[in-house]
């Protein structure tokens, strides 16, 4: 008899999810909702070494370390497995499925026998082998449900007001939205025409015009709660980031944070990661007190523009998989597979990473 | 259920003591045996609050104002001294009593039904002490879980607002884990990748008596402690705490720790920032919290009666 740990995920709201509804999207309660069957980055790989390190998804413990070399993770301290009974999370050994890829560790959280790396997502900007330096690398926590710093991100107009100083403000010659999505994933790509030079990139990265054309990515992971930011900045350089948000417990989420800025120039190299916290920071400054307004139902309804279609997706697309899981359906479908390149959409240039 | 109404040290076999909890009054007394008995503080006779009065050679406990006196046991009045040798009383003449039992240094009452176990504590922590904090029971418990920073400190600790995990029952407690830095290193909490401190928390649902235990990342107890929280008059809470320093403290920070008291227990509560603190981990243990009490069949008078059952 396994351990009775909750597998089954879904939007624990109770709300019976009917995406015709007109008010589908503001029945949003992210502090509910369980998506199972993915991999979650648990660490940075070079974090990672034979002292167990402590992680947890939705709740669930996972002490992560090395054995031989090669990573593994268990719902016991290594010093309390033996003759532990697991949940059935991990088939009842104690130990989750585990791979490593593009500098970190991945847990599953959801059935093992379900696990396969096709279903890992794919990010073209990293080195499969890992690699990078520490210095692009970072973690931040926000006290917050993890759904809502991706849907404050995919909402990129926050940028202009919240990290002006630091991203640059709205002026933009115009601007335009798309969003697309697959069973899976919601991506946004922002267009701006001779937007303000971010003041990070001219003080730091030597753009000294004053406007520059901004092709701005971000595509959402649904289930792994990952998010790859990709912005491509004419002129100035491509700054592709990975944001990874681990949904340690309702309201607590972990994000292991990585740049490759390897064709960046100058002192923006080495420092931009560091303005990344200070963005993390301006980010904590509205979605710490924005979190608890979302834990629980209300009848008032939130407004949207056109600019918050990206956010509106995501929360149809999350509640959809939630309703999809609650019904037991945990399958990919062939057009949300995570590990089909995205290259294309994010806008890169072939060859530009090799790897 | 039961409430740890009182440390063991402030029981004494001379003077009862007046504790209270809800709307209930109750005096405490230790008989020459080492015995505690709870009645409550009124006596049946005129009212007046028997903690008032004394405790007899024989255990009893006598009223200080006609000096009628009662059995700790039974409840039954057992002498009236103006009536000299016609001692006999019909079984109305008592005293209600409550079922009480010393416990890892505290004394525990119930007030309706059995004495049941409080938190897991094992063996008497060291250090003691009582607080009267002019905060209402609730949030003192809210308090708890969304920044217990607020109502206690560890020297040489910083506690975080992240916490591992949401709260969750664990053998009939619901426990949280929250992540702690060792004082002095000025390291943003936000930015950190691995804490080194674990502090976990149990707390009972119905009392809110909770067990803290703080450890090291080799799991090493560093410290243990127990808050029990009590509804008091006026709005106040309060608290008995037994704290102690576990025995594998590292030498780099025992001395550190050596010189303090294990906690310290706030006085007052910083209201600026009590008004600042966001709901989090609150919302979840009271979830918990109100599932418990219903079925507990515990009926809510305005929030303040948590002792009445159907």
């Amino acid at each position: 008899m396994l351990k009775p740990v909750d597998l089954q995920p879904g939007d624990r709201s109770g709300a019976d999810p009917d995406s015709t509804d007109p008010n589908f999207i503001n029945d949003w309660q992210p502090h509910d909702i369980v998506l199972r069957d993915a991999w979650f980055p648990l660490a940075h790989d070079i974090s990672v070494g034979n002292r167990p390190l402590y992680r947890s998804i939705y709740s669930q413990p996972y002490y992560v370390w090395r054995e031989n070399g090669e990573a593994v993770a268990s719902e016991f301290h290594p010093a309390d497995e033996t003759g532990q009974e697991g949940s059935l999370l991990t088939g009842g050994t104690g130990r989750y499925p585990v791979t490593e890829c593009y500098g970190y560790v991945w847990g599953w959280y959801g059935d093992p026998a379900n696990a396969d790396v096709k279903y890992l997502p794919n990010i073209p900007f990293f080195p499969p082998q890992g690699g990078l330096p520490r210095y692009m690398k970072g973690t931040v926590r926000f006290n917050c449900t993890s759904a809502l710093t991706l849907e404050n991100l995919i909402d990129l107009t926050h940028a202009d007001i919240l990290h002006a100083n630091l991203i640059g403000d709205e002026k933009s010659e115009s601007e335009e939205i798309e969003v697309i999505t697959t069973s899976e994933t919601v991506t946004m790509i922002r267009h701006c025409k001779n937007k303000s030079v971010a003041p990070a990139m001219r003080w730091l990265g030597g753009v000294k015009a004053k406007t520059q054309d901004v092709r701005q990515v971000i595509h959402i992971y649904v289930r792994n709660h990952i998010a790859l930011i990709y912005g491509r900045f004419t002129p100035g350089y491509d700054v592709p980031v990975l944001h990874t948000s681990l949904p340690e417990s309702r309201d607590r989420t972990r994000q292991d944070v990585g740049f490759n800025l390897t064709n960046a120039r100058g002192l923006f190299k080495y420092i931009f990661p560091t303005v990344g916290n200070w963005v993390a920071m301006q980010d904590m400054y509205m979605t710490t007190p924005q979190s608890s307004r979302y834990d629980g139902p209300t009848s008032r309804r939130d407004l949207h523009s056109r600019f918050d279609k990206g956010g509106q997706e995501y929360r149809r697309l999350m509640k959809e998989l939630a309703a999809r899981q609650a019904a037991g359906d945990f399958a990919y479908r062939e057009d949300g597979i995570p590990s089909r390149d995205c290259s294309e959409l994010l806008g890169i240039e072939p060859g530009l990473y090799k790897f | 259920m039961s409430w740890a109404l009182a440390l063991s040290e402030e029981v004494r076999g001379d003077k009862p003591l007046a504790v209270a909890c809800g709307r209930h009054r109750i005096a405490l007394w230790r008989s020459p045996e080492g015995d505690v008995y709870a009645v409550e503080d009124r006596c049946p006779h005129r009212r007046a609050p028997l903690s008032l009065g004394c405790v007899l050679p024989n255990g009893n406990i006598r009223c200080g104002y006609h000096g009628w006196s009662y059995d700790g046991d039974t409840g039954m009045l057992k002498n009236i001294p103006n009536l000299k040798g016609e001692q006999k009383f019909s079984s109305l003449y008592k005293v209600k009593t409550y079922p009480c039992r010393e416990e890892s240094g505290l004394i525990r009452v119930a007030l309706n039904g059995e004495v049941t176990p409080g938190v897991p504590s094992g063996d008497t922590l060291a250090r003691s002490g009582v607080v009267a904090l002019a905060l209402d029971y609730e949030e003192y418990l809210n308090a708890l879980f969304d920044g217990p920073w607020l109502i206690f400190s560890i020297p040489g600790v910083r506690m975080t607002e992240y916490f591992h995990g949401d709260p969750h029952w664990q053998d009939g407690h619901i426990v949280l884990k929250r992540w702690c830095h060792w004082a002095g290193r000025r390291i943003d909490s936000r930015f950190t990748e691995d804490f080194p401190l674990l502090l976990h928390s149990a707390t009972n649902p119905q009392t809110g008596e909770t067990a803290f235990s703080l450890r090291d990342m080799d799991r090493r107890e560093l410290i243990r402690a127990t808050l029990a929280p009590a509804p008091a008059e006026r709005g106040v809470t309060a608290i008995r705490w037994r704290a102690e320093r576990g025995s594998s403290v590292p030498p780099m920070r025992k001395l550190w720790l050596s010189r303090r008291s294990p906690i310290r227990h706030r006085q007052w509560v910083d209201g600026a920032k009590l008004r600042k603190l966001l709901k989090s981990a609150s919302t979840p243990f009271q979830k918990l919290r109100q599932g418990s009490l219903k079925s507990a069949d515990i009926i809510w008078h305005g929030g303040f009666d948590y002792a009445e059952t159907r």
